[in-house]
């Protein structure tokens, strides 16, 4: 039998949308991401990849995370091929307004007026917590206070947050993190992950659990997401 | 053999407009946009690049043909946008409905994911877009002028310092997408389009439509929102 034949079925599907050359490696600028909520009750350890792109959301399983949480399929590994991380990033997001529990979705000036309490639990939880970041059994990051030192670096201009429009109206505040892209974690050396390589990435908090958000605006629990991004090269087979 | 009349027009055409010469080529910088409408109840998806100048104004697109470009074109930068004609069209009232200061921090301007598929293949998909690839054009910067006491309370000697009310100027809550230049998202390696390429950019909430929030300003007919996409980079022409 000759081996270097092709089925012509096999032929004509290559010829429409080609197959993977091994020997010919092609790279790009790519992020992975995962969105997990943070636990309402606070909690000693966040996991991230725990979950896959479909599945309920660890801490709050009403949640079943979509593209939007996550562009991973597979748990603890990066789906597409290897992955060179040029730097990492941490983004707390507060669920949109239309997406919280009744009690916060509902109300006229919940943003200006109500939204202050969970302001300062952010800015608290902001300077707490360690990252650990363990390729098989080998841990290979473990860095203190993550929030600031692995910032988003990317965010808003905000000029004013107000809150009242008259006399006597109280004023609130406004969190964010870090938006400068020059203070994003970059890794020297950046580190290879290879395809299939499996991979667990946490954020712990061993002084004391995380802040808790039960009932603190307007008597109801905000949703709050806590974004892991690994950005950096992808590199997979030329098709 | 005296040329014929068809050969001499075509000689003064081209002495006046030249030809193309496929072998020589030259390159420009070159932004495409498209801008497409972001209904108040919200919409999952919003695909760019899909209706011309044709069907739609130059504020709002520059590209001739819908989903295709003029020139194969080499994409280096990819930033979003926002465009409404009237921001302020209500005076802030202190509720979350009279500005767009609520969709900037609380609403679509956070959420939602960036997808570009090339050639059927997906490239790209990044959440948070607004964030992550913002417009970095430039930007307004809007300053209030801080607070004010009621009532002269701290004019008095010694001043009154209990149950001072203070008020402000009446400037709104106010925040923008970031338009400093160094924070465009920056592909790499460039993207190349032909001329012929299929694509997609598209801006999802796949979790669920996000409605707009600031709708006592946003009128879907009269003051619609728009959200938008820049493609910055390199064009190639045919010299003439």
């Amino acid at each position: 039998m000759n081996i270097q034949s092709v089925p012509p079925q096999l032929a004509a599907l290559q010829r429409k949308v080609g197959s993977a050359d091994f020997n010919r490696w092609t790279k790009r600028r790519y992020t992975y991401f995962d969105y997990v909520q943070l636990p309402p009750a606070g909690t000693a350890e966040m996991a991230f990849f725990a979950v896959a792109n479909g599945s309920a959301d660890s801490y709050v399983p009403s949640i079943i995370k979509t593209d939007e949480q996550t562009n991973t399929s597979k748990v603890g590994q990066f789906d597409k091929g290897h992955f060179l991380i040029d730097n990492i990033r941490l983004h707390i997001r507060t669920f949109a307004k239309n997406r919280q529990a009744t009690g916060i979705n509902n109300q006229t000036s919940i943003i200006s007026n109500q939204y202050n309490a969970l302001q300062l639990v952010l800015a608290q939880l902001a300077i707490q917590g360690v990252f650990s970041f363990q390729v098989g059994s080998k841990e290979l990051f473990d860095i203190p206070q993550p929030f600031l030192t692995m910032p988003p670096g990317f965010g808003l201009e905000i000029s004013q947050h107000g809150a009242a429009t008259g006399a006597g109206g109280s004023y609130s505040s406004w969190f964010q993190m870090d938006p400068n892209p020059i203070q994003v974690y970059r890794l020297d050396p950046v580190q290879l992950i290879e395809a299939e390589q499996t991979f667990k990435a946490k954020i712990l908090f061993p002084n004391a659990n995380s802040p808790a958000l039960t009932n603190i605006v307007n008597s109801t629990t905000p949703k709050v997401e806590i974004g892991l991004l690994f950005e950096g090269l992808l590199i997979s087979p030329v098709q | 053999m005296e040329p014929s009349l068809d050969v001499m027009t075509l000689a003064a055409i081209q002495q006046r407009y030249g030809s193309i010469d496929p072998n020589k080529l030259v390159t420009r910088r070159r932004q495409y946009y498209s801008f497409v409408k972001y209904v108040e109840a919200g919409q999952v998806t919003t695909t760019f690049f899909g209706s011309s100048q044709g069907g739609s104004n130059r504020q709002l697109t520059n590209l001739m043909t819908p989903g295709q470009f003029d020139n194969p074109f080499v994409v280096k930068a990819i930033r979003t946008a926002y465009y409404i004609q009237n921001r302020f069209a209500v005076a802030y009232s202190g509720t979350d409905a009279s500005t767009l200061y609520s969709d900037m921090v609380n609403g679509l301007f956070q959420s939602g994911i960036l997808r570009v598929i090339i050639g059927g293949q997906e490239r790209l998909i990044l959440p948070s877009p607004f964030l992550y690839a913002p417009p970095a054009s430039g930007s307004v910067q809007l300053h209030t002028g801080g607070l004010t006491a009621s009532a002269g309370a701290l004019d008095a000697v010694p001043p009154t310092v209990t149950a001072v009310a203070m008020t402000d100027v009446g400037a709104p809550p106010f925040a923008d997408l970031t338009g400093r230049k160094d924070r465009a998202y920056l592909v790499d390696p460039y993207y190349l389009l032909e001329k012929q390429q299929s694509f997609a950019f598209t801006i999802e909430y796949p979790y669920g439509a996000i409605p707009i929030i600031g709708t006592g300003v946003t009128d879907d007919t009269t003051n619609p929102l728009y959200i938008g996409l820049y493609l910055d980079g390199t064009e190639i022409m045919n010299m003439q």
